[in-house]
């Protein structure tokens, strides 16, 4: 009986899941897509800190110092300051950081040295006090934002019920490894179609960290970044939420990362975004039910983003008892017919509905044959179920005993995005284009007239 | 064990891991082997509403180029049919060939023409107005936007709600009321009109109404 139970929830959760993956999916390519106050990009110009921490990133601290040296904004007057801090770092990132604040007046060189927590939030607290403009935008130190980015992010901030944006982020090195490559349709799905269908369906929308930004009095009020949260970009989101501001997605302010190239260090990034999920999961649902600012829909969505990394750990569990119930349950013909339907629609919608997002970015994206490798995905899913399971207790047992992580969790920089970047950018100078843009595929007649788009 | 099962095996296999190779040889030899396109040289234009607005045409522009032998698109057929539908677009009426939308008219869909467009007196164009060629607007008429790949013409007391882009010259004449005006070449304004922003490759020249007539009669 209790396997049956057990089976009936699981089933529920990941067709729920999956039916909001459909809904975002179908969105994104029918729907109407809203654009983000874009139209005020270049005629609003607040005020704007840059935040950048840094811990032992000699190998990629030149290159995003440099993107934002040539960042198109207006840097007169104290418009534009750059917050380059080093925490600690024992390489030369501190001496990158001294030089160029030297050569250009709007970077200033923060140095931490005291003892204390280590961490990215509390680096970003400490960039916080030395930040002085209205709005703080964040880019972690392995980012090359295009030219436009900061006045496409500030754009949404004319309108005074907004208290945060969120950009577009795509990996530069994604011809790494097997695993950047993966990565690369991950998190183009995440973005252009599951955050972007979000905000078109006015949900919520998660700050990820980096490439985004708040007005300095929210962060201010809401008390900054958390040091107890291992994903302190997702608490902060929903600390702006719950608060009552809007948080906006901008798809046009795009900025290269460099993604982790090897599983090894995929597991340990996924194993903080779970831990840190669940963590905000414990602290932000009640929260979010009794919130009188969410809508109805917001808050369904707030509780299943809050508890999307608990799907791997579901479906690890359904792999799990499905083993048993085949091995040890005695067959009967009436878990059969109930066994066929039910396998055959897991396997259509929860499988599946994730991968529909990463085929609808890919299409969208205008890229040709990148969506072969999309059986591959499969090797992520069950990466992540595994990983994802194993935080799942790991959460549960520091929430238990109330345990702080307290160090810097760092992925290590290989640089490798810049020499991606510097090929794609003599590869575009001498207009042998086929390479990396992207192709626009001509068949606008049947899209348009089916009432169907590819957008961009 | 039968040579069935050892073909059935070899069958189940080769489907179970077909989609696998798929994957394999893009990974082994990409078509798409770098990182997606970003211009990250790219900076907001003065004429970013017209330069996204002229991204998201170009598949319109395509139809009618395609559309044109198999399909009506003379201004009178288009402007009697429903409307075509895209999500970024909005709803919109193709015409191929030079149209002429008779006085008073009343569009509330976007209009494309792919070759020159004549608008005339107190119309309403709510969806905007695009155009390969030129567009000559009559007297009195409110209209969303304008978009050309050539010259614009206002004509007098019209009003432009959003902007006016022309990859040629455009002329606004006496009480014309324009909240944006940009050009690759130039913008000629006359006096008593008002116009809240404008960019121009070549500047911009205000007239007198006399010699805009003067220009206009020479043709």
């Amino acid at each position: 009986m209790l396997i049956e139970i057990a089976f009936i929830t699981l089933f529920l959760a990941m067709t729920t899941y999956a039916i909001r993956h459909y809904k975002f999916t179908w969105n994104r390519l029918y729907g109407k897509q809203r654009r983000a106050y874009q139209e005020l990009a270049g005629h609003y110009l607040p005020s704007v800190s840059i935040i950048v921490p840094m811990h032992n990133e000699e190998k990629v601290a030149p290159h995003i110092l440099q993107r934002l040296v040539e960042m198109d904004y207006p840097k007169e007057n104290g418009r534009y300051e750059v917050i380059a801090l080093d925490d600690r770092s024992e390489d030369r990132t501190g001496e990158i950081i001294d030089e160029f604040a030297s050569r250009y007046p709007f970077i200033k060189a923060v140095h931490r040295v005291e003892n204390g927590g280590r961490g990215k939030p509390e680096a970003m607290n400490v960039a916080l006090k030395f930040a002085h403009n209205d709005i703080i935008i964040t880019f972690d130190a392995d980012y090359l934002p295009s030219r436009d980015c900061v006045k496409r992010l500030v754009a949404p901030f004319y309108d005074p019920e907004v208290g945060a944006v969120m950009g577009r982020v795509v990996p530069a090195n994604s011809p790494d490894s097997l695993t950047t490559r993966l990565l690369d349709l991950e998190r183009a799905a995440g973005y252009q179609v599951d955050q972007q269908a979000r905000y078109n369906l006015d949900l919520i929308i998660l700050y990820g960290g980096t490439v985004g930004g708040f007005r300095r009095d929210v962060l201010k009020r809401l008390g900054g970044w958390d040091e107890t949260k291992l994903a302190e970009d997702t608490d902060l989101s929903f600390r702006v939420f719950l608060a009552g501001w809007k948080v906006v997605y901008v798809n046009a302010a795009e900025a290269y990362e460099e993604a982790v190239p090897t599983w090894e260090q995929r597991s340990k990034q996924l194993r903080r975004w779970a831990i840190g999920h669940i963590q905000c999961l414990f602290d932000h649902l009640i929260p979010v039910i009794k919130s009188p600012f969410l809508t109805f829909w917001q808050k369904v969505d707030g509780i299943l983003l809050l508890g999307v990394f608990l799907i791997p750990f579901l479906m690890f569990s359904g792999w799990i008892l499905g083993l048993i119930s085949y091995l040890f349950m005695p067959p009967k013909w009436s878990n059969f017919f109930i066994a066929i339907p039910a396998t055959i629609t897991y396997i259509n919608l929860g499988n599946f509905a994730m991968l529909n997002q990463v085929a609808a970015s890919t299409y969208i994206d205008g890229r040709k044959r990148a969506i072969w490798l999309l059986p591959s995905m499969l090797l992520l899913v069950i990466h992540s179920a595994w990983v994802c399971t194993l935080a799942f207790f790991e959460a549960i047992l520091l929430h238990r005993r109330q345990k702080k992580l307290k160090k810097w969790y760092k992925t290590s920089r290989a640089g490798s995005g810049f020499y991606y970047y510097n090929n794609l950018k003599n590869n575009d100078k001498n207009n042998v284009n086929n390479w990396y843009k992207t192709q626009h595929n001509g068949n606008g007649l049947r899209y348009l007239n089916g009432g169907k788009g590819r957008r961009s | 064990m039968s040579l069935g099962y050892i073909i059935l095996f070899v069958l189940y296999t080769a489907i179970a891991l077909f989609p696998f190779v798929l994957g394999f040889l893009e990974y082994e030899k990409p078509a798409d082997p770098g990182p997606l396109y970003i211009n990250l040289d790219r900076i907001v234009s003065d004429r970013k509403e017209a330069l996204t607005f002229r991204e998201l045409i170009e598949p319109a522009i395509e139809i009618g180029l395609l559309a044109k032998d198999v399909e009506d698109l003379s201004p009178e057929t288009v402007l009697r049919q429903k409307p075509k539908f895209h999500p970024e677009l909005g709803y919109f009426r193709l015409i191929y060939g030079d149209a002429e939308i008779p006085s008073n008219t009343v569009i509330e869909d976007l209009l494309i023409v792919i070759g020159n467009l004549r608008i005339g007196d107190r119309c309403k164009m709510l969806g905007g107005v695009y155009a390969t060629g030129e567009v000559r607007v009559g007297s009195d008429c409110t209209i969303n936007f304008i978009a050309s790949d050539s010259n614009v013409f206002l004509g007098r007391n019209t009003s432009v709600e959003r902007w006016v882009d022309a990859k040629g010259t455009i002329v606004i004449t006496k009480d014309c009321r324009v909240r944006k005006a940009t050009s690759e070449h130039q913008i000629e304004v006359v006096e008593c009109c008002e116009m809240r922003e404008a960019c121009a490759n070549m500047g911009l020249e205000v007239l007198d109404s006399s010699e805009l007539v003067q220009r206009g009669s020479k043709g």
